[in-house]
């Protein structure tokens, strides 16, 4: 029982700590274009990793496959909606950020 | 594992708020069209902790109906802002 | 289309509605009024979506999963470990690849799939044949990972993929 509320915290702190990343990710990262990708990528696995970390502690199998039902959810409205704005940018013709070193790197 | 999920809930509120200099920062609309995004899924993964913290299957559903907004959102304002804003941009040009 | 396509099309949608209702409903499941409303919806689904020429295999969908889990996996800490470096070790570049799978629910799943995935983000479809993808670090073989993508879900969809050349900048 230990094990698995131990198992529960840190699927839950990984997850808080994916969803920072993600935060520090889009106000780090130099354009909208590599933003995105900081958003999709980190904020879903951090909701992934909460997702299961709550799936541990579920009363009933309908409560856990709800939980994955939003999370599935989840990760078509972000990847939706990244593409949204990806293209809506592209069309715009917002120039994605180059490395500088470019030749080097 | 209630001090767990309290800590869990509040780190969740500030990331939800630090997001926020993003899109006020901008500096494109693209990059404050982010913020549909970021409350879609900060959100949802928040009403899920509250959810188990308080006991409230009912904040479920409200977490599934937000996370079919965020997208909702996201194609409104695309399909009606973005597009209005960009009629006088240059159309689309696969050769860049 | 044939008759039986359309059975066992209807039969699935049925069952995935059946599913959703049982899963929204938790363990007090009315079934008095989920059941007909399954029954309705399923209808009035395959009236406004007949089936398409795509064929979802159950069966390849823990595959397909484990893929995507392990992937996404990789995706975060592939971001968290460029967020959190000082030095911010981004090499961006918008790639064209050109598309194996054919055009419709295969591609659009490809496009949502590869933006969850490491390093790479759908920005636009030309002709459903080019997909121009963001990508975080050019050095990495790109083209090479959508490539992977496709077969994952060639295989879940039951799909031929066409003969391409490989992606370029553009």
């Amino acid at each position: 029982m230990i094990l698995i509320e131990l198992l529960q915290a840190l699927l839950l702190l990984a997850g808080v700590g994916f969803f920072l990343v993600g935060t520090l990710g889009i106000l780090r990262f130099p354009d909208v274009y590599t933003r995105i990708h900081a958003l999709t990528k980190a904020d879903n696995l951090g909701l992934g990793l909460i997702v299961f970390g709550l799936l541990l502690g579920a009363d009933s199998v309908p409560v856990a496959l709800k939980l994955l039902l939003v999370w599935g959810l989840a990760l078509i409205a972000s990847a939706t909606a990244g593409y949204l704005v990806a293209r809506a940018a592209r069309r715009r013709g917002v120039r994605p950020w180059k490395a500088r070193n470019w030749e080097n790197g | 594992m209630t001090w767990l999920l309290e800590t869990v809930a509040l780190l969740l509120l500030v990331t939800l708020a630090l997001g926020l200099i993003r899109i006020w920062r901008g500096p494109t609309i693209a990059d404050r069209m982010l913020a549909a995004q970021l409350f879609g899924t900060t959100g949802v993964g928040l009403l899920l902790v509250l959810a188990e913290l308080q006991q409230l299957a009912a904040l479920r559903d409200v977490a599934l109906v937000l996370a079919l907004l965020a997208v909702m959102a996201v194609l409104a304002f695309v399909a009606r802002v973005w597009r209005r804003e960009s009629q006088d941009a240059t159309e689309e040009d696969p050769r860049e | 289309m044939h008759r039986s396509s359309r059975v066992s099309a209807y039969l699935l949608r049925l069952g995935i509605l059946l599913a959703a209702w049982w899963i929204l409903s938790g363990s007090s499941s009315d079934w008095w009024f989920g059941l007909p409303l399954a029954i309705i919806a399923a209808a009035v689904s395959l009236w406004l979506t007949p089936p398409g020429h795509f064929l979802l295999r159950p069966q390849r969908i823990p595959g397909f999963a484990a893929f995507f889990l392990w992937q996404s996996l990789l995706a975060g800490w592939d971001v968290a470990k460029r967020t959190l470096s000082p030095a911010l070790p981004l090499h961006p570049e918008i790639l064209r690849i050109p598309m194996a799978l054919p055009p419709g629910a295969p591609t659009w799943w490809l496009m949502l799939t590869i933006s969850l995935l490491p390093g790479t983000l759908s920005v636009r479809l030309h002709r459903g044949r080019i997909l121009e993808v963001h990508c975080l670090d050019s050095r990495l073989d790109v083209a090479g990972s959508v490539r992977e993508t496709e077969e994952q879900l060639a295989r879940l969809f039951r799909v031929e993929m066409r003969a391409t050349e490989h992606g370029h900048p553009s």
